[in-house]
């Protein structure tokens, strides 16, 4: 079957768990705040992938799975409340975060979440996976004046709420 | 802002958690093999939060898109990959559902003026294979009349394609199918003989068994029977009430069975009612049949 998998893949699997997977999970992580579901959703995005592949070739496999797993985590949160409810119950998962990063990094992590998922997803691919807008554009099929929108949305919330922390910190 | 864009960068380096990806490949080739099917490349996925979140967006997008074609422009449309770019775009040119199939399942309603990217078309050009403007990771077929396409040639130049047929009317199984293998053919099989009368045409409308509703966790199971004369070529599923969407089962085993895996599949908890038709291929449907259940996806 490794062979039929190799031939239905429109990626080469081990190089994407070699040079991608790690960032890619990390992605997850910071765009739904679920760190631990994480890595089940970028291997399920991955089996979905190989399984029953997209009629389209997927051009940037990175931002393709960053998007299908953090979707997937995103809609296991059936209404707002329940979505609070579970990012209640990660606060221990970020007070770990704290001891490991300033309390900028805290403070980033924290007005990331705020965002709306979208604009998580792109300032995620952009900052993190340090995707060109072009490139961003290019994986997920949308144009780049999308892309750029988005960002540029998700820069001016996440400043001004960096600032309203400043002020109050 | 070149100053956000430091904090971002940076910080978001810091605080990503680098994960293990010993074994990884190993699993996910396990999972293949095993028959999971993992997140679905495609599907359900109407309730996307991406694309949802992005309609009023993508009307933009379409504008700008029209401005761009008027201006004689290209690449306002985000083609920016090789393949993208030799996509031929194309304008519903009126109100028209994208099908799973050529002549298959609905799977959206497009609207006119929506610009999309034909992929593929059928030998006879009759149906385009267009990117799902709802969700990217789908394809969904349209017929050729109902769209304007910006450059006739391009759509000739288009691979061939379409959906293969479904193996239980080629080879119907006796569980389905009463007509036995070494039966004679039914009429409609018949190759046409010169001097002898022609076949009568079928006319025998398939019967579907009322389907059962199982749910489980977040995993809503619909599985019916069907049966036919010829053959059961296909099996569509609608649902209503608390939900609303529709589909195509999948035959195995007997039984043709449709999985709604939450959140793939954006169900809401509440009462569906599902309803089944079974086709056959001389384009005879059975009475629908229908079931429901309630869902739940306790998260």
């Amino acid at each position: 079957m490794t062979g039929a998998v190799a031939e239905k893949v429109q990626v080469d699997l081990d190089s994407f768990v070699e040079h991608d997977y790690s960032r890619v999970v990390s992605a997850v992580g910071l765009i739904t705040g679920d760190r631990e579901g994480a890595a089940d959703a970028v291997q399920d995005a991955l089996v979905g992938l190989i399984a029953k592949p997209p009629a389209h070739p997927v051009q940037n496999l990175a931002a393709w799975i960053t998007v299908v797993a953090s979707n997937r985590l995103r809609d296991q949160y059936r209404s707002r409340a329940a979505e609070q409810r579970a990012l209640a119950r990660l606060v221990p998962v970020r007070e770990a975060v704290e001891d490991a990063v300033s309390l900028l990094d805290t403070d980033v992590i924290a007005a990331l979440n705020q965002l709306p998922v979208q604009q998580r997803q792109v300032c995620v691919l952009h900052y993190l996976l340090d995707q060109s807008v072009e490139t961003i554009a290019e994986g997920l099929a949308v144009s780049e004046g999308t892309v750029k929108t988005q960002l540029h949305r998700a820069r001016k919330a996440l400043a001004a709420r960096l600032r309203k922390e400043d002020h109050h910190g | 802002m070149a100053e956000i864009d430091d904090i971002l960068s940076s910080s978001l380096k810091r605080a990503a958690t680098p994960a293990d990806p010993s074994g990884v490949a190993e699993r996910v080739r396990e999972r293949v093999d095993a028959g999971d099917s993992g997140t679905p490349a495609t599907g359900y996925g109407f309730g996307s939060s991406w694309f949802t979140a992005w309609l009023p967006w993508i009307g933009v997008v379409v504008v700008a898109a029209l401005v761009g074609a008027a201006a004689g422009l290209t690449g306002l449309f985000g083609l920016a990959s090789p393949a993208a770019a030799s996509a031929p775009t194309l304008s519903i040119d009126h109100s028209v559902s994208g099908l799973a199939c050529p002549a298959g399942a609905r799977l959206v309603a497009l609207d006119p003026g929506q610009r999309v990217l034909a992929l593929q078309r059928t030998k006879d050009s009759a149906w385009l294979a267009v990117r799902d403007p709802y969700d990217l990771t789908m394809t969904v077929w349209v017929p050729s009349a109902s769209v304007r396409v910006d450059h006739a040639a391009d759509t000739a130049g288009l691979p061939i394609g379409g959906c293969p047929a479904p193996s239980v009317s080629v080879t119907p199984e006796p569980t389905v199918d009463p007509v036995a293998p070494d039966a004679p053919s039914a009429p409609s099989k018949k190759p046409s003989v010169p001097g002898q009368p022609a076949p009568a045409p079928d006319t025998t409308a398939p019967t579907v068994a009322t389907p059962v509703v199982t749910v489980a966790n977040c995993q809503t199971t619909i599985t019916t029977t069907a049966s036919d004369d010829v053959g059961v070529t296909s099996v569509t599923i609608s649902w209503t009430d608390h939900n609303t969407g529709s589909g195509s089962m999948t035959f195995s085993g007997g039984t043709w069975k449709l999985v709604l895996t939450n959140p793939a599949a954006g169900m809401h908890d509440g009462n569906t009612v599902f309803k089944v038709i079974a086709h056959d291929a001389a384009g005879n449907s059975s009475a629908p049949k229908s079931a429901s259940g309630s869902l739940q996806c306790l998260i």
